[in-house]
């Protein structure tokens, strides 16, 4: 069975800067809490995860990919916990909360409502690898990695996710 | 007739960071964050009268700086009867210094023996796919262990990160 370890190069880079990374990746991060969550809870989400990151800094992959692959799994971690204790609250990201508290209406597209109608049916799992691959843009050896399953079973949940998708919007 | 990955890909709702203001905030977020560490450290300088609170502030931060994960050993026994042993790293932090040194102490001196069992059997009531139930039944077994008032009122977090193959 192939594992993501063995599918993903292990190139690095002693020059990996961990400053540009994290604010070159943070609004990118703060998109995928704004997809799963109201605007202005991805503020706080953002918030703690940028907390958890700067503390862990040190344990960061040095390869792009790998390090990407990390913050997403933080990020992960951090909206499930948010889920189970929405109540926690943080001062620090008020000022970013305010901004998102905006309305963005979108243009009215019923085949894009009914798409994202049956994306929200699908089981938890299967709705975050359709997301990270879809609107993240991650490869599904990178979700592997990202939720900490074997690449081969979320191959398989993948298909049966996207053939399902597929049916119901024939 | 669509694409299904063209029409999977279209359906992502816009990137509320593409706007300028939002950006703004978020690079100052990022900078904000990141002070926090420097921040702990400017506490030497306060004057002598917190002498005291100082003196075990500084050796809760040794002790935290060094220490804040602990890892716990797992065995859990299964529906159909076997042994999963793994093991768990377990680490929670917070926002306020004080409210920092107080959860890390207490998920150092906590007794947490049949934490994997109880996930367990959490997470076979669970209706999610087995590898998120378990994830998650082993995040909120952790976080009901420590009391509500630890938390504090800032940025308070947990993390859990295990090695158990089922």
């Amino acid at each position: 069975m192939t594992t993501v370890a063995e599918s993903i190069p292990l190139s690095s880079s002693s020059a990996f800067d961990v400053t540009a990374f994290v604010e070159r990746e943070a609004p990118a991060v703060l998109d995928y809490f704004g997809r799963r969550v109201a605007h202005a809870d991805a503020a706080d989400l953002l918030g703690e995860t940028l907390v958890v990151v700067w503390r862990k800094a040190g344990s960061i992959p040095t390869d792009e990919t790998r390090a990407r692959m990390w913050l997403y799994g933080v990020a992960r971690r951090v909206l499930s916990g948010h889920r189970r204790s929405a109540s926690r609250r943080t001062a620090l990201a008020e000022r970013l909360r305010l901004e998102l508290e905006i309305d963005r209406p979108e243009p009215d597209d019923a085949l894009r409502d009914a798409v994202r109608g049956h994306i929200a049916a699908l089981p938890e799992l299967d709705r975050e690898i359709i997301g990270l691959v879809y609107w993240e843009g991650f490869t599904l050896v990178e979700v592997a990695g990202i939720l900490g399953m074997r690449a081969a079973t979320v191959r398989s949940r993948h298909a049966r996710a996207r053939e399902k998708l597929r049916a119901a919007l024939e | 007739m669509h694409n299904i990955d063209e029409l999977l890909s279209s359906s992502a709702p816009a990137r509320i960071s593409d706007e300028p203001a939002v950006r703004a905030r978020v690079s100052s977020l990022v900078s904000a964050t990141k002070r926090k560490p420097r921040n702990r450290w400017a506490l030497i300088g306060i004057p002598v009268a917190a002498a005291g609170v100082l003196a075990l502030t500084a050796g809760a931060l040794v002790v935290n700086t060094i220490t804040s994960d602990v890892t716990v050993p797992l065995t859990i026994t299964t529906t159909d009867g076997s042994v999963v042993s793994c093991s768990a790293d377990l680490a929670a932090g917070a926002e306020n210094l004080f409210d920092e040194i107080a959860l890390t102490e207490f998920v150092r001196n906590h007794d947490w023996s049949n934490l994997g069992q109880r996930a367990y059997t959490r997470a076979l009531a669970s209706d999610e796919a087995p590898e998120i139930a378990w994830i998650q039944a082993l995040d909120i077994e952790v976080s009901e262990q420590i009391p509500n008032g630890l938390f504090g009122m800032g940025i308070a977090w947990t993390s859990v990160s295990e090695n158990c193959e089922w």
